[in-house]
C-alpha cells in the first residue's frame, strides 16, 4: 500500500493508548484487532518504503522496509494477534498495556532505519517486558523482574555507548551492516545485542525471568526480545565469524540446561536460547543462504515456540504447577492441548512435514562444510528432541497417574485452544508447502527441503534419541531440583556480599548515628533553641526562645542601626 | 501613546478611591467594604499588568500630575522596574483581600470598613512610592503607607498596640533618616526629581553631601525593609497583627522598601559609583548575608508558626539585599525575581497560617499533628509547596531566584555569599521540615500501625471555605508556574529594567 | 503412553525404509549414521549433563530463597 507508509508500531501505540479507556471486553478486542490491522499493514508494505523525520542535524528513519524487516514484522504481528486471542480471557489492564507496548517496541526496532530510533524502541521493549515479568505477582517474579530490568538496562547502555561511538566516528546514524573488524563501537553494539539474544554468560536473565511470568506474559516474552536481537545481528553483523562460534555455544549450552531442567517453562526458556543459537550461527556463516536460513528459522521459531509456550501455559492455567516431578497423566484432561503442543514439538525437532524441518534443514545446509560445527548443531538437535520432543510431553501428560495434589484440574479456556490451533495449522502449512516460506525470504532461494538425505537425517536422529530415552525413562526424571546457571554470580553472592556490606554499613551508620545523635542532641541543637542565649546576650535566659524575654530592646535596635550607619559613613567618606 | 500615559495614574487611583468608598456604606451592608477592596485592588492589578506588558515592550511612561511639569510639578514614572513592583503589590493585595472575606469580620468584628479602608491606604501609599518620580513625594507616600501600616498592626490582639508602638518608633526613625537624606541630596543637586538628580549627580563627582544623603536614604529605608540589624520591629508586628494585616503587610511592605533601595542605588546614583566609589552595595550585601543566616537561625528557634514565618521574612529580605549587594545584572535579576517569588511564597504561607488559625485556634508548631493533613489536605498541600519553594528546590519559583543569586555570586567570585545561600537553604530545610514532619510523618515515634489508621479514619475533613482556599491554593500553584516560566519573566520583564551602568 | 509391540515394529520399519532410501540416493554414506549419532549423542548428553549437574550444579529448589 504505497502512500500509507506508517510505522507498524503506530498501531500498537494507538491500541495501547485506547486500552485504559475501554471496558474489559473491548480491551481484549483491541489486543487482537490492532495487531491484526498491523499484520495487514505490514504485509502490504512495499520494500523500499521509508518514513524519515528530521531531528537535530540527523534524520530519524521511523520506517524502512526491506525483505528481512518485513519477514520479522509479519512474524511479530502474526504472533501478537494469536497471543491476543490466547489472552482473550485475561482482563488485567496492566498486562495488556505492557504486551501492546512490548510488541510495538519489537516492531519499532525491526522497522527502525537509524540507531537512535532503534535504541528508543529497544528500551521500550525492556521496560514493557519487565512489567510482564512483574505481572507474575509473586515475590520471586518481583525479584526476577528487577534483575531482568537491570540486565537489560546494562545491555541498553552498552548498546547506547556503542551507538554513540559509532556515530561519532562515522557520522552515520543509519542501521547498516558493519565491516567485520572490532572497533570499540561495533564491539559494544554487538555485546549489547548479544545480551538480548541470550549469549551464554549474558543470558541468565532469560531462564531466570520467563518461567516466573504469567500464563499469558510468557507467550509475549518468548517471541520478541531474542528475535529482535537476531534481527539486529542479521542486519548489522552478517558473516561475522565470531557469531558462528557464539551460535554453537548458545545451541549446545542452553540445550544441556534444557535437558536438566525440571520446570516446563524453564525447559522452553532454555530452548529459546538454543534455537536462537542456530540462527546466530547461520548469521555467522553469512551470505544469502545463511541470512535466508536465519530469517526462516527465526520466523518458524516464533511460531512453534509460541505454540509450545501456549501449551505450557495451558498446563499452568489448569493445574497451577509446572514442575515435571509434580506433573503427570494429564493427557485426558486436555487432549487438544497435547496434540497441538506435539505439533510444535515436532516442528522444533525438525521432523519432516513441519515448518521447523524446512528452516532447520536450511540452517544445516548453510553450515554444511564446517564439520565440527555441523556435528555440534546436530548434537544440539538431539538435545532438543530429547528435552522438548519427548521429556516434556511425556512426563507432563503421560508417564503416570495424575498426582493427587492435582485432582482439581481446571480446563484451559477455548480461546487458548483456538490460538494454539491457529499456530499449529500455520506450522503444518509451512511444512507441507515450503515454497510459501521461500517466497517470503529476503533473498532468492535455491533450496529444496525435501531432499532424501535431509529427510532421512531428520527422522533418524529423533529415532535414535527416542530409543535411548525410552530405555532410561525411569531414571531421567530425577528429583525436584534446580540447576545453577550464571545468574548464580549475581544472585548468590549478591545476598552474601550484600549481607556482608549491609552488615558493615549498618554497623557503621549505627555508630555514626549514636555518635551524631549525641553530637546533635547535646551540642548542635541546644544553641538553636535559643540563639540569643547561645550568643551570650544578657536578655536570653531560658533554654527556649521566649518572644517576651528575648526580644531585642528598642534601644539596642536603634543603637545597632546607628552603629552600622556610622560604619558605612566612615567607610564611604 | 496618549491613552497609555494614564496607566500610571490608573494603577494609583483605585486604591485611594477605594479607601474613601469603603467607609461610606451603611453598616448593614456587611460585605460592601470587602467587595470594594477586592474590586479596586483587582482593577489596580489589571492596570499594573497592562502597564507591565506595555513598559516591557515600549519603555517608560511619564505622567505629570495636574499637568505640571517637573521640576515644579510631580511626575509619575512607570518604567519596567516600577511596573513590575506595582504588579507584585496589587496582585498580592488582590488575593489577600479575597482571602479576607470571612477572616476580617471574625478577627475584627465591626471594624471591616475601617480595616479595608486602611489596608487600601497602605496599598495606595506603597503604589505611590513605587510610581512617583519625586523624592519628597516619595516621602509623603512613605508616611501614608507607614501610618496605615501602624494602624493595621495596632488593630490586632491585646499585644498589638505594643508591637505597633515599636514599629512606629523604628519606622519614624527610618522615615526621618530618609527625609534627612533627601534634604542632603536636594541641597546638593537642587532638585527633588529623581531624573534630575540622576543627571546632576555624576557631574558632582565625589560629593560628600550626596553620599551622606544616599547613605541616610539607604539606612532609613533599610529600617522599613527590616534589613539586618534594623529588623527589630518586624517579628512582633507580624506576629501580633491580625491575620489579614500580616498577610498584606508581610509580602509587599518590605518589598517596596527594597524597590527604593534599588531605585536609589542603581538608578539615581551611578551604579559604578555606588559599587566602587563608596562600598555601599557591598555593605548592603553583607548585611543581607548576615540577615539571611540570623533570620533563619531565629526562625528555627520559634515555636509559633506565624513568628517563624516573620523571622523567615528577615532572612528572605536578606536575599534581596544580597542581590543588591552583588551590584551586577545577575544580582539584580536575582533580587527582583526574589521579590516576586518571596511575595507569592510569603503571602501563601501567611494565608496557610490564617487557615490553620481559623480552624484549629492556634499556630503552635508543637501542637501540630498528622490529623492536620486529613482535616485540611489542600491547605497542607499548599503549605508543602510553598515550603519547598522557600527551601529552593526546583522546579518551584524559589529555586530560580536563588539560582540567579548563586550565579551572580559565582560571577563576582564572592564565595561568602555563595556559602551563605547554600547554608541558609539547609537552615530553611530545618525549620520547614520540622513542620512538615509533624503534619505528614510524626506518629509519636511509633511506626504507623492499624491503630493510627483507625484514628485517622475517624478524623473528618474540615477544609477552609472557598474564599480562603482559592487564594491559598492559587498562590501555591502559581509558584510552580512562576518557576517554570522564570526564563520568560526574566527575559521579557526583568532584563529590560536593568540600568545601563550596571 | 505405552509402547506396544506394534509401535516398535512401526518404528523399526520406518528406520529400515528410510535407510533403504538413503542407500539408494547415496550408496557411499553409511545409512544408519544419524541413527547411531542420535543414540550416542543422546547417551552422551544425558550422562555428561546429568553427571556435571549432580556433581556441581544441582541445588535444592529453595536455594536462592535461603539467605
Amino acid at each position: 500500500m504505497t502512500g500509507f507508509d506508517v510505522p507498524p508500531v503506530a498501531f500498537f501505540l494507538l491500541g495501547a493508548a485506547l486500552l485504559p479507556w475501554l471496558p474489559a471486553v473491548g480491551r481484549a478486542g483491541v489486543c487482537v484487532l490492532f495487531p491484526l490491522l498491523a499484520l495487514v499493514h505490514v504485509s502490504l508494505l512495499t520494500e523500499g518504503a521509508e518514513l524519515a523525520v528530521p531531528f537535530l542535524q540527523y534524520e530519524l528513519v521511523l520506517l524502512k522496509v526491506d525483505g528481512m524487516a518485513r519477514m520479522f514484522g509479519i512474524a511479530f504481528t502474526l504472533v501478537a494477534v494469536v497471543a491476543g486471542i490466547y489472552a482473550w480471557h485475561m482482563r488485567e489492564l496492566k498486562q495488556q498495556l505492557a504486551a501492546m507496548l512490548y510488541a510495538g517496541g519489537a516492531l519499532g526496532v525491526v522497522f527502525a532505519g537509524d540507531f537512535f530510533t532503534l535504541l528508543v524502541f529497544w528500551e521500550l521493549m525492556a521496560v514493557a517486558s519487565a512489567l510482564l515479568v512483574w505481572a507474575g505477582g509473586t515475590d520471586r517474579a518481583g525479584a526476577a523482574g528487577l534483575r531482568y530490568l537491570l540486565v537489560h538496562l546494562l545491555g541498553g547502555s552498552l548498546l547506547l555507548a556503542g551507538i554513540v561511538m559509532e556515530v561519532y566516528t562515522s557520522g552515520d546514524l543509519s542501521v547498516r551492516a558493519f565491516a567485520e573488524e572490532f572497533s570499540p563501537g561495533s564491539l559494544l553494539i554487538l555485546l549489547g545485542v548479544l545480551v538480548n539474544a541470550g549469549m551464554p554468560g549474558l543470558h541468565a536473565w532469560l531462564p531466570d525471568s520467563y518461567p516466573k511470568s504469567t500464563v499469558t506474559g510468557s507467550i509475549f516474552l518468548n517471541a520478541f526480545t531474542t528475535k529482535t536481537a537476531v534481527y539486529v545481528l542479521a542486519v548489522c553483523f552478517p558473516g561475522w565469524e565470531v557469531l558462528f562460534v557464539c551460535g554453537l555455544i548458545m545451541a549446545l549450552y542452553a540445550v544441556s540446561y534444557a535437558v536438566l531442567a525440571n520446570d516446563i517453562r524453564l525447559i522452553l526458556a532454555y530452548h529459546i536460547i538454543s534455537q536462537v543459537g542456530y540462527m546466530v550461527a547461520a548469521i555467522g556463516i553469512g551470505g544469502e543462504l545463511g541470512l535466508n536460513s536465519a530469517a526462516a528459522h527465526a520466523y518458524n521459531n516464533i511460531l512453534y515456540k509460541t505454540l509450545m509456550f501456549m501449551g505450557a501455559g495451558a498446563v499452568l492455567f489448569a493445574v497451577s504447577e509446572t514442575r515435571l516431578t509434580h506433573l503427570g497423566g494429564l493427557f485426558r484432561k486436555m487432549p487438544w492441548v497435547v496434540v497441538l503442543y506435539l505439533v510444535g514439538a515436532a516442528a522444533i525437532s525438525g521432523l519432516p512435514l513441519f515448518n521447523g524441518f524446512v528452516s532447520k534443514s536450511m540452517v544445516m545446509d548453510a553450515v554444511y562444510g564446517r564439520d565440527l560445527g555441523y556435528s555440534l548443531l546436530a548434537l544440539a538437535s538431539v538435545g532438543t528432541f530429547l528435552s522438548v520432543g519427548i521429556k516434556l510431553p511425556y512426563y507432563t501428560w503421560f508417564y503416570r497417574e495424575t498426582p493427587r495434589e492435582l485432582d482439581a484440574v481446571g480446563k484451559p479456556p477455548v480461546n487458548m485452544i483456538v490460538a494454539m490451533g491457529i499456530l499449529a495449522l500455520i506450522c503444518v502449512a509451512y511444512g507441507l508447502w515450503p515454497a510459501w516460506q521461500y517466497a517470503q525470504l529476503p533473498y532468492g532461494v535455491d533450496f529444496t527441503a525435501y531432499r532424501t538425505d535431509l529427510v532421512v537425517k531428520a527422522i533418524h536422529i529423533p529415532l535414535g534419541t527416542f530409543v535411548v530415552f525410552w530405555f532410561f525413562r525411569h531414571k531421567i526424571l530425577g528429583e525436584a531440583k534446580i540447576v545453577l546457571d550464571t545468574d548464580w554470580f549475581y544472585r548468590k553472592p549478591a545476598s552474601n556480599i550484600g549481607g556482608l556490606i549491609l552488615d558493615g554499613v549498618n554497623r557503621f551508620f549505627g555508630a555514626c548515628e549514636s555518635g551524631l545523635d549525641r553530637l546533635i542532641v547535646q551540642r548542635i541543637v541546644p544553641p538553636f533553641r535559643n540563639p540569643i542565649k547561645a550568643l551570650g546576650f544578657k536578655s536570653g535566659q531560658g533554654d527556649h526562645y521566649d518572644p517576651d524575654m528575648d526580644r531585642t530592646s528598642l534601644g539596642s535596635a536603634v543603637g545597632l542601626t546607628l552603629l552600622v550607619m556610622v560604619v558605612a559613613l566612615v567607610l564611604s567618606l | 501613546m496618549e491613552a497609555w500615559v494614564h496607566l500610571a495614574v490608573a494603577i494609583l487611583l483605585p486604591a485611594f478611591f477605594g479607601a474613601l468608598v469603603a467607609v461610606i456604606f451603611p453598616a448593614r451592608w456587611r460585605n460592601a467594604p470587602w467587595v470594594t477592596a477586592v474590586i479596586t485592588s483587582g482593577l489596580a492589578f489589571a492596570a499594573s499588568v497592562a502597564g507591565l506588558v506595555y513598559t516591557a515592550s515600549r519603555g517608560e511612561v511619564r505622567y505629570y500630575l495636574g499637568g505640571w511639569e517637573p521640576p515644579m510639578g510631580i511626575e509619575l514614572v512607570m518604567d519596567p522596574l516600577s511596573a513590575f513592583f506595582c504588579a507584585v503589590v496589587t496582585g498580592m493585595a488582590f488575593f489577600v483581600f479575597i482571602h479576607g472575606k470571612t477572616v476580617v469580620p471574625r478577627e475584627t468584628p465591626g471594624k471591616e470598613a475601617a480595616f479595608y479602608s486602611t489596608a487600601l491606604l497602605l496599598v495606595g501609599g506603597l503604589l505611590g512610592i513605587v510610581l512617583t518620580g519625586d523624592l519628597f513625594n516619595l516621602y509623603v507616600f512613605l508616611e501614608i503607607s507607614s501610618l496605615a501600616g501602624y494602624a493595621l498592626v495596632a488593630i490586632g490582639d491585646r499585644r498589638a498596640p505594643f508591637s505597633a508602638f515599636r514599629y512606629l518608633i523604628l519606622g519614624t526613625i527610618g522615615a526621618s533618616f530618609y527625609l534627612l537624606g533627601v534634604a542632603f541630596i536636594a541641597m546638593e543637586t537642587g532638585s527633588f526629581n529623581m531624573g534630575d538628580v540622576a543627571r546632576v549627580v555624576p557631574a558632582l563627582g565625589d560629593s560628600a553631601p550626596a553620599t551622606v544623603g544616599l547613605i541616610l536614604i539607604v539606612f532609613g529605608i533599610g529600617l522599613k525593609m527590616a534589613l539586618f540589624p534594623m529588623h527589630g520591629w518586624l517579628s512582633d508586628a507580624y506576629t501580633y497583627a491580625t491575620s489579614t494585616s500580616t498577610a498584606i503587610i508581610a509580602p509587599i511592605g518590605t518589598k517596596v522598601a527594597a524597590y527604593v533601595l534599588l531605585r536609589g542605588c542603581f538608578y539615581m546614583f551611578d551604579p559604578d559609583f555606588v559599587r566602587e566609589g563608596i562600598p555601599l552595595t557591598t555593605i548592603i550585601g553583607y548585611l543581607g548575608a548576615v540577615g539571611i543566616i540570623w533570620g533563619s537561625v531565629l526562625a528555627i528557634a520559634q515555636s509559633d508558626l506565624k513568628r517563624m514565618l516573620a523571622f523567615s521574612s528577615v532572612s528572605q529580605v536578606g536575599y534581596i539585599a544580597l542581590g543588591v549587594g552583588l551590584a551586577s545584572p545577575l544580582g539584580m535579576i536575582g533580587a527582583v525575581l526574589h521579590t516576586l517569588n518571596h511575595a507569592v511564597m510569603k503571602a501563601c504561607l501567611f494565608l496557610v497560617n490564617t487557615n490553620i488559625l481559623s480552624r484549629f485556634g492556634h499556630t503552635d508548631i508543637r501542637r501540630f499533628d498528622r490529623t492536620f493533613r486529613i482535616r485540611m489536605p489542600w491547605t497542607m498541600a499548599a503549605f508543602t509547596l510553598a515550603a519547598i519553594s522557600m527551601i529552593g528546590l526546583p522546579p518551584t519559583a524559589g529555586f530560580f531566584s536563588k539560582w540567579y543569586l548563586v550565579l551572580g555570586s559565582w560571577e563576582n567570585a564572592n564565595y561568602v555569599f555563595l556559602g551563605v545561600i547554600l547554608v541558609s537553604s539547609l537552615l530553611n530545610v530545618v525549620y520547614f521540615f520540622r513542620v512538615l514532619e509533624k503534619i505528614y510523618l510524626r506518629t509519636d515515634g511509633e511506626p504507623y500501625d492499624e491503630k493510627n489508621e483507625r484514628e485517622d479514619a475517624a478524623v473528618e475533613r474540615e477544609e477552609s471555605p472557598a474564599s480562603m482556599l482559592f487564594p491559598t491554593v492559587f498562590l501555591a500553584a502559581s509558584l510552580l508556574v512562576l518557576g517554570l516560566a522564570n526564563a520568560f519573566i526574566v527575559t521579557y520583564f526583568i532584563r529590560p529594567m536593568i540600568p545601563s551602568g550596571l | 503412553m505405552t509402547m506396544n509391540r506394534i509401535t516398535w515394529i512401526l518404528l523399526v520399519l520406518t528406520l529400515i525404509a528410510t535407510s533403504a532410501a538413503s542407500y539408494r540416493a547415496d550408496p557411499d554414506t553409511f545409512p544408519l549414521y544419524y541413527f547411531v549419532f542420535g543414540v550416542l549423542g543422546c547417551l552422551l548428553m544425558l550422562f555428561i549433563t546429568k553427571g556435571v549437574a549432580k556433581k556441581l550444579l544441582s541445588r535444592k529448589e529453595d536455594y536462592y530463597d535461603r539467605v
